[in-house]
């Protein structure tokens, strides 16, 4: 399991996932005009921690604009993270949202009640 | 199409590809195991796609709320330069053009201040003005004085004259 660092671009969100912290952080936009090729670097990456002897992970999601294709990647990074939990991983999940931004709170939403037993908390940022 | 060889929906062309297999072929338990995979992925894009269609409503909602800020912004923005075009023209009568094309184009400056310049100064003086704008109707007077102000300033601007002050 190795860190994961890619820095943002005007279509693409920063991704930090830092293996000693346990932590993995997805920050900025997200449009890429590859998704697949752009998130086949991060779901193999949360499928490793899912593999691996990691008892916990904590994800911080700070999304500004997503696309409907970045949500299909979502999903899958969640579907992920929820098979680690049902495996006995502890995992905490942050959606940050600024405020008054009723789309993005209302997708940690959904995120929240698709995915209960993550128990994710949303977060105005600022 | 992504040349990553990553593949968003890899596991639901697996199970597309496994399929007929099972069908023709499989067993009474590898039909039951299918069937359940199956049922388990679908359930999972049914909840994926209604997740997707909300989100796509929203942000179409906000791109209208968007796109009505800023039909309004145009709009503000057109009645200002109806004004700005108004008073431009307004101003046209009463300034050299160089100036108030420089000033229109933000390139003039307006501090007062001192300078030094070399200048030619014409004076004119109409013959018997006085007796004929007595005898004329202050229109037929205006427009007599239009056409020759009008006259001297194309003189003027053909040197490239930049200023004018008339006295009389």
């Amino acid at each position: 399991m190795n860190d994961l660092i890619i820095e943002s671009t005007d279509r693409t969100p920063a991704i930090r996932f830092i293996r000693h912290t346990l932590s993995f952080e997805i920050e900025g936009e997200s449009y890429p005009e590859d998704v697949a090729a752009f998130y086949g670097q991060v779901i193999p990456a949360i499928e490793q921690w899912q593999q691996s002897e990691a008892t916990s992970l904590k994800v911080c999601i700070n999304l500004i604009y997503i696309n409907s294709s970045s949500m299909k990647a979502l999903y899958r990074i969640f579907d992920v993270l929820d098979q680690g939990r049902a495996s006995g991983k502890q995992v905490s999940v942050i959606w940050g949202y600024v405020e008054d931004d009723d789309v993005m709170q209302e997708l940690g939403e959904d995120f929240r009640d698709r995915f209960p037993e993550l128990a994710v908390e949303l977060k105005v940022t600022d | 199409m992504s040349t990553s060889g990553f593949d968003l929906f890899d596991r639901e062309k697996r199970l597309l590809e496994e399929g007929p297999s099972v069908f023709e072929q499989g067993s009474v338990t590898q039909l039951r195991d299918f069937s359940e995979r199956l049922f388990e992925r679908f359930r999972g894009v049914v909840r994926e796609n209604e997740d997707l269609t909300k989100h796509s409503d929203r942000q179409e909602r906000r791109l209208v709320k968007l796109n009505q800020n800023l039909k309004a912004q145009t709009k503000e923005l057109d009645e200002r330069k109806v004004a700005l075009e108004t008073l431009s023209r307004q101003l046209a009568k009463y300034l050299p053009p160089q100036i108030h094309e420089a000033l229109f184009a933000g390139r003039y400056d307006t501090e007062v201040r001192t300078q030094r310049k070399r200048l030619t100064v014409f004076f004119s003086d109409i013959k018997d003005f006085t007796q004929t704008a007595e005898s004329l109707q202050p229109e037929t007077l205006t427009e007599y004085l239009n056409e020759y102000f009008s006259e001297m300033t194309r003189i003027a601007l053909s040197f490239g004259r930049n200023h004018r002050q008339i006295y009389w």
